[in-house]
């Protein structure tokens, strides 16, 4: 699969190219907004990772034409500037992703594949998390082939964290989930649910909890 | 208490007035009185002339020459007279009149004396009759016009202090009206806010004041200028040092990964170590920068959700957490304040790194928002082995670590939250966690006051 990287400092650039090598990406750098304009003009890319603070026009506008040229290619933002409203302003002008420096090779890595994996399970209705298989319009959950049996309910918890894998769902979302008009739900009733559901997964996947916030659906680490 | 312009003008008009009223009465009691002194001392030389033409003086004593022809005297029921010698003894005439004071000449001098209980004009002539000295005093008891002058004298101060009263209240009057301009440029002023460094329009005050409109202005520019090149500077730097930073960084954690021998592996995990403290340093300090009060006159104020921020400093810290094995959660009611959001993203990510900094692995962090009596507050409270009451006051002073801390710390962590804390009058406490163990501080930000706007 090949990855557009815009980012101008070389030694990042450098980082970046060997981190996403080494899970199997193609990378494709260039340095400018405007070249990475002609390289999307040109070629296809599955993803475009753009460092904010590019000589010229900044990766923000980038990311802004892109978008009104209705391109829904996923983009990932990298910046030097962090805070929340830097963060809210890249996903207002149509950024998929945003990550802060200094980060990990490593979890710039897990964001694209769970980028591209949205990106795909968007339009194939079916996401591949390491062993599982999840076929999204079938309601199909496999492990290595096997199916794992699921309740209704399990179901959709499961679909709402799997749809954004690698992010935290916030508890009011499966709360959201789960209602069920006849049903008075309790939040209780989505941690009940969810301890099925870890125990029908196991080691294939995990679900974190980010106490009082939400939950987050990771891949299990390749061993 | 600074001196009132209004006060000065009206103080240094009102003693000049004052004195030129008093001159103004004297002047205008002498124009009354004079006439009638002049025609009163006509009369005294003329009887004066007279009694010296009919006075014999012999033997020290005195008559008159004829007895029964007295000297011709001009009003002569009105006229006193008395002859006395130099010692002031009666040779002759009335002894009502008093002893008048030797003079030298024999030129007569002109006195006001007292005859009885009135108060008259009198004329005292010194000359030799015979072969002696004496004094002459003749007196007019006709009226003068002394009294009736000194009423009109005190009539006209009076009024001329009357008018010098209204004439001060119109002046105070006409002061406030030509100091309007003034007035409405220190109101300007006063109502600016000091984060307002807007140049002053300087078309509508007057000439006078123009000189000082334009050099606040220019000092408003040159602070603004301050300002604005220092958050740019601070902006760039933030840049230009996080991003060679995270690449050096980037390349280290593969280099990590790679198969290497024992010794090399060794040194890149100190120097992994190494660059992870520099990134860590140079963001602290960054916020330390940013939270420099200076700076903030020209920074906007927005609303902050507290909730909604917190929840994105615990997502961004959540795979930290994971890592090290503490419990991380948040408890978020809503809370709204005014501020830079940058400066209270600083605030709670320096507290939730302390926190997990200090918390052993199978401990827990729990940062709570809400709102009381009003006033948003942030609770960051961990597991962790706690301040000692005597540290807690110290640990808010830059670069000052606990003794036996663990890891590598800066020791800005607290002090940038302190400093960001001051800078929106917000209360930090350290206290103990729930049952004694580990810690909890406390921000409370001040009233944002729109309670009572919502209302």
């Amino acid at each position: 699969m090949r990855l557009l990287v815009v980012e101008d400092d070389d030694i990042v650039a450098d980082a970046i190219a060997r981190g996403l090598a080494a899970e199997r990406f193609l990378v494709c750098r260039v340095r400018s907004a405007e070249a990475a304009q002609a390289a999307l003009a040109r070629e296809e890319f599955a993803l475009a990772v753009i460092d904010v603070g590019l000589p010229g026009a900044d990766g923000l506008s980038l990311v802004r034409r892109l978008r009104s040229s209705g391109r829904t290619l996923p983009t990932l933002i990298l910046t030097a500037r962090c805070t929340l409203n830097d963060k809210v302003k890249a996903l207002d002008l149509g950024a998929d992703d945003f990550l802060g420096k200094p980060f990990e090779p490593m979890e710039l890595a897990a964001r694209c594949r769970a980028l591209l994996r949205r990106a795909s399970g968007a339009q194939g209705g079916a996401v591949r998390l390491n062993r599982l298989h999840a076929d999204l319009n079938g309601r199909r959950l496999t492990l290595d082939g096997e199916e794992i049996a699921l309740t209704a309910r399990e179901w959709l918890l499961f679909e709402c964290l799997v749809r954004r894998v690698g992010q935290i769902v916030p508890k009011e979302r499966l709360q959201q989930a789960l209602s069920d008009p006849d049903q008075d739900l309790s939040v209780n009733a989505v941690e009940v649910h969810l301890s099925r559901l870890r125990a029908k997964l196991g080691p294939a996947a995990e679900i974190r909890t980010l106490r009082g916030l939400g939950y987050r659906l990771e891949e299990a680490k390749a061993s | 208490m600074n001196s009132s312009i209004s006060r000065r003008l009206v103080l240094w008009l009102a003693i000049p007035l004052m004195l030129l009223a008093l001159c103004g009465a004297l002047l205008h009691y002498y124009n009354s009185v004079a006439p009638g002194l002049v025609a009163s001392d006509r009369r005294l030389h003329e009887a004066t002339a007279a009694l010296r033409a009919h006075l014999v003086v012999r033997d020290r004593a005195a008559s008159l020459e004829d007895a029964l022809a007295p000297p011709p005297l001009p009003a002569h029921e009105a006229i006193r007279y008395a002859l006395r010698s130099p010692e002031g003894a009666l040779l002759l005439g009335d002894p009502a009149l008093p002893a008048a004071s030797s003079n030298e000449a024999g030129n007569p001098v002109p006195s006001m004396a007292r005859c009885g209980d009135r108060s008259c004009r009198a004329l005292t002539t010194r000359f030799e009759a015979g072969d002696e000295v004496v004094l002459l005093t003749v007196a007019d008891l006709l009226p003068t016009a002394e009294p009736v002058a000194r009423y009109g004298l005190l009539s006209t101060l009076l009024s001329d202090f009357v008018q010098l009263d209204l004439t001060l209240v119109l002046v105070w009057i006409g002061i406030q009206f030509g100091l309007r301009p003034v007035l409405r440029l220190r109101d300007e002023i006063a109502a600016r806010s000091p984060n307002d460094l807007r140049a002053i329009n300087a078309e509508s005050v007057p000439r006078e004041l123009a000189p000082i409109v334009i050099t606040l202005n220019r000092l408003f520019a040159l602070l603004r200028y301050s300002v604005e090149s220092q958050q740019q500077f601070i902006a760039n730097t933030a840049h230009q040092v996080r991003t060679p930073i995270t690449g050096i960084q980037a390349q280290l954690n593969l280099l990590v990964a790679e198969p290497a021998a024992e010794p090399v592996k060794a040194r890149l995990l100190t120097l992994q170590d190494g660059v992870r403290q520099l990134a860590h340093a140079a963001n602290q300090l960054l916020s330390l920068a940013r939270a420099d009060p200076s700076l903030q006159i020209a920074t906007r104020r927005q609303p902050v959700e507290l909730q909604r921020l917190v929840g994105e400093v615990a997502t961004r810290f959540f795979d930290r957490a994971l890592e090290c094995g503490i419990d991380l959660g948040v408890d978020l009611k809503p809370a709204t304040l005014l501020a830079d959001p940058a400066l209270i993203d600083d605030l709670c990510a320096n507290l939730v790194d302390n926190a997990l900094k200090y918390t052993p692995a199978g401990g827990s962090v729990t940062v709570s928002t809400g709102q009381a009596a009003g006033r948003p507050f942030l609770v960051v409270e961990d597991s962790g082995p706690g301040i000692p009451v005597t540290e807690r006051q110290r640990v808010r002073q830059r670069f000052y670590r606990l003794p036996h801390a663990p890891g590598h710390g800066s020791g800005l962590g607290l002090a940038i939250v302190d400093e960001i804390a001051t800078l929106y009058d917000a209360t930090l406490s350290i206290d103990s966690g729930a049952a004694g163990i580990g810690t909890r501080v406390t921000v409370e930000f001040a009233n944002p006051g729109w309670g009572s706007r919502a209302s």
